[in-house]
């Protein structure tokens, strides 16, 4: 009988989506939102994690940007 | 983001969608005729010049002749364009064949016009009655009536001096590129800064449009208004011209346009009179969307710093809206892009194309003959920037496993491509995934297969 | 015909990013920023040979009005588009009009200015003062326009026009002659056609004459314009509107009448007379009809003439044989 989850499917670059996975992994088992991982650029993940992706993306590109010492 | 863009919707689908009987009374003016024969496409110029002196029917097939067979296409374009106008009227004869005309008013006035010339249907006022301000006034005063227009349009709280455009008026204009919540100051919309990025023919034709349209909520007529404005736009800069020449309803709209900085009201001892401006003559000139020869004031530099030659408090608005102001000189902003800036606009819905094209076309002078005008790491960045907001990409799906068979798995997987749903798809271990939008379709399949 | 470059280059970098790398490719486009594709400068250079059209079959102020109703139409297209008409005269070349100077203009704006009382004046001034040049010397045969003076003055314009900066219309150039080919103006002529070619200024020529006009045949087809001679001279008036109204970039999709057999014949340097076989200087390509000992344009020294060598071994053999 066919299979059919619900989801979200995400497709990044290669460094996002390790990215993606680290954030995965540092949550605790409960939390965790990844449920296939696709091959390396692709990903299929809980439908509600959208926004906390999204924020969590900003803020490291945030972190990244180079700030003049004042 | 989504991607909204402002149509600066071109006048000409405003009047090819007036009814038939007000286009035809259209046509009567010599000078819409003008105006409205500069505003086609080439193609479609030279087929009103052909049919200009052809008073019998021209089957449908020997106007195909006349192009070229690659070029079909432009062909039916121009022809589509000439019957919307109503300028081509069609024709279905005995043998079923199409056959076309010029509509008979418009191709009179047109020969008129080739053979006589134009009239103005008012003189200018002899120049010893009335003292006339010199050109260059007359354009400082045409920008900077605009510009407070424009100003008065974005925030309320910038102006200096109380507007004489009524409220109502205001209101007009500001909808769709305003948007006000309660207890909130106006707010620019999306479109609202795609507007102030727009070039100023761009702009004006907007506002005309929506002054056009809101003339009939006042009970003027919309084809008298259309054809007074085109008139207006053949009478010569800075000539003056008696207002008692107009009637009652040309009277309120030359009042109109004075606010906005088209003609310039002067009164003398006996008799009034008003001063079109650059900004009305160019109306006719840009009516198709090829923007107009402004002298550019903006430099960027490759270190990021923009330096823009001018005093307009419009300009430093919008150069506001992506870059971050350092000084305010006399003569000279100066500001910088950085990322915190360009990462405001993108939020405000601005795409990096608008600012690019922003900046490339108010080039300085100096610049604007180098190639490229806006140095490439600037604009390499700025994209980079846009698209690094997008690096990931989520959509709702389904995913599907657990195939019994390969052949369910292909099916599957072409029912889902049907419906442009297939987003990945794993033949080894049979699994894929769907968009959503097509997960009831595919479902639907595989219940029906069982 | 591509038209002389009068848009301007913006360089436009475009990415193309897949989800692994983004690459920058900078691309260098043609971007039509101020000038829509259809504004021309049309420069008219009419014949007013007086010997050609006191015996031709149609008035020269019938003519005229067609010509002018035409300029008209021209104005009438685009609010940018300019004409200036050179007239070619049997002894000179004139400026007649040009609806770029406001004095010609009725009114400042791009409208159409009243240009017949104008131009009608200038007209006459410059016929007159024409024939006072001239000395009434040939008999017979109508004598020739001086048509490569006027092609030249067109071009310096036009050349003019386009060190005015980056905004300038497509130029053109339009013939309308009926005079014979005066031999006599051939290098002249072939120069202003390279010339032409070169700045990518097509001339189209409308000739009226009873027979086709060899340098102006050549003269379109080398810069790529279209050569027309009208079948019917009452209604040319929509000859006019129909084929030489087409602006240069419409040019491209309108089918237009296309040259069926070129007159390439050459007068030769020396006579300046219509020849068909000759000899050519191998270093500046000049034509002469008989042999010179020296080019006369470059002064390169000739060998001799085939002919004599063969002769002259002919004669040695003959004092061989005897």
């Amino acid at each position: 009988m066919v299979n059919a989850t619900k989801g979200l499917f995400i497709s990044c670059d290669v460094p996002m989506a390790q990215f993606i996975i680290n954030m995965n992994a540092s949550l605790p088992a409960s939390q965790k939102f990844i449920i296939h991982i696709l091959d390396d650029t692709h990903m299929f993940v809980q439908p509600h994690v959208a926004e906390m992706i999204r924020s969590g993306i900003s803020d490291f590109r945030k972190q990244n940007s180079y700030e003049k010492p004042t | 983001m989504p991607q909204v863009k402002i149509i600066a919707k071109n006048f000409m689908d405003m009047v090819s969608s007036l009814p038939a009987m007000k286009l035809d009374k259209l046509y009567e003016n010599a000078f819409i005729c003008e105006a409205i024969l500069r505003s086609l496409q080439p193609l479609a110029k030279k087929y009103v010049l052909q049919m200009l002196y052809i008073d019998t029917l021209v089957a449908a097939k020997l106007m195909e002749e006349w192009v070229l067979p690659d070029w079909f296409s432009k062909h039916r374009v121009a022809l589509d364009r000439l019957l919307q106008l109503r300028i081509f009227t069609e024709t279905v004869d005995r043998k079923k064949e199409k056959m076309y005309r010029i509509n008979s008013t418009f191709q009179k006035n047109l020969q008129k016009l080739l053979v006589h010339g134009e009239v103005l249907p008012r003189e200018p006022m002899p120049p010893n009655t009335v003292r006339l301000p010199s050109l260059e006034d007359l354009e400082a005063y045409a920008l900077a009536q605009w510009e407070f227009f424009l100003l008065q349009l974005i925030s309320s709280n910038q102006a200096e001096r109380s507007s004489s455009i009524s409220s109502a008026m205001l209101k007009v204009f500001k909808r769709g590129l305003l948007s006000q919540r309660d207890k909130e100051a106006p707010k620019l919309t999306e479109s609202g800064f795609q507007f102030l990025l727009m070039d100023t023919n761009a702009q004006l034709w907007y506002i005309i449009r929506e002054y056009i349209s809101n003339s009939e909520e006042r009970g003027v007529d919309s084809a008298d208004l259309i054809s007074f404005l085109l008139e207006l736009s053949f009478h010569v800069t800075g000539e003056a011209y008696n207002l008692n020449t107009l009637n009652d309803v040309q009277r309120i709209t030359i009042k109109d346009l004075a606010d906005l900085g088209l003609v310039k009201l002067q009164q003398g001892r006996k008799e009034s009179w008003f001063i079109p401006t650059k900004l009305v003559t160019n109306l006719s000139a840009s009516l198709t969307d090829s923007s107009s020869r402004k002298q550019g004031f903006v430099v960027v530099e490759t270190n990021f710093r923009m330096y823009a030659y001018s005093t307009s408090k419009l300009l430093c608005e919008i150069l506001q809206q992506f870059a971050s102001l350092e000084y305010q000189l006399p003569n000279l902003i100066v500001s910088a892009i950085t990322k915190d800036s360009i990462y405001n606009a993108f939020e405000k819905g601005i795409t990096a194309d608008q600012i690019i094209s922003f900046l490339q076309q108010n080039a300085h002078p100096r610049v604007a003959l180098r190639i490229p005008s806006v140095p490439e790491n600037v604009t390499d960045q700025i994209r980079l920037w846009e698209s690094d907001r997008n690096r990931v990409e989520i959509t709702p799906a389904h995913y599907y496993d657990e195939f019994p068979s390969r052949e369910v798995f292909e099916a599957a997987c072409d029912c889902a491509r049907e419906w442009n749903g297939l987003l990945w798809e794993d033949s080894k271990k049979m699994r894929m995934v769907v968009k959503a939008e097509a997960h009831m379709h595919v479902r639907e399949y595989l219940r029906r297969q069982k | 015909m591509a038209s002389a470059p009068s848009k301007l280059y913006t360089g436009s970098s475009f990415f193309l990013s897949d989800k692994n790398n983004t690459h920058v490719f900078h691309s260098y486009s043609m971007f039509d920023f101020v000038i829509a594709d259809d504004v021309s400068l049309l420069v008219v250079l009419m014949d007013t040979n007086p010997f050609f059209w006191s015996t031709f079959s149609l008035q020269f102020s019938d003519f005229l009005s067609h010509v002018l109703t035409f300029l008209n139409s021209i104005l009438l297209l685009n609010q940018l588009n300019q004409v200036v008409v050179i007239a070619t005269g049997r002894n000179s070349c004139g400026y007649i009009y040009d609806s770029s100077t406001t004095s010609d203009h009725g009114l400042e704006t791009g409208t159409m200015p009243a240009l017949s009382s104008n131009l009608l004046l200038k007209l006459e001034e410059f016929v007159d003062k024409d024939e006072q040049l001239g000395k009434v010397d040939s008999e017979g045969a109508i004598a020739s326009s001086l048509l490569s003076g006027s092609l030249s003055m067109a071009l310096c314009y036009i050349q003019r026009v386009f060190r005015s900066g980056p905004l300038h219309p497509q130029p053109r150039i339009l013939c309308l002659h009926g005079s014979p080919d005066g031999p006599e103006q051939y290098v002249a002529i072939m120069n202003a056609i390279f010339s032409a070619q070169r700045s990518m200024v097509p001339i189209d020529s409308c000739y009226v004459g009873s027979n086709n006009s060899a340098f102006l045949q050549q003269a379109s087809y080398i810069t790529g314009g279209v050569y027309y001679k009208p079948p019917q001279l009452d209604g040319i008036f929509q000859y006019f509107s129909t084929i030489f109204a087409t602006d240069l970039h419409s040019r491209t999709f309108l089918r237009l009448p296309k040259s069926v057999g070129v007159d390439f014949r050459a007068s030769c340097f020396c006579h300046k007379q219509t020849i068909d076989m000759g000899y050519i200087c191998s270093v500046c390509l000049s034509i002469f009809c008989e042999h010179h000992k020296k080019c006369s344009t470059c002064g390169s020294v000739f060998g001799q003439a085939q002919a004599d060598v063969l002769s002259a071994a002919n004669r040695k053999r003959k004092t061989l044989d005897t």
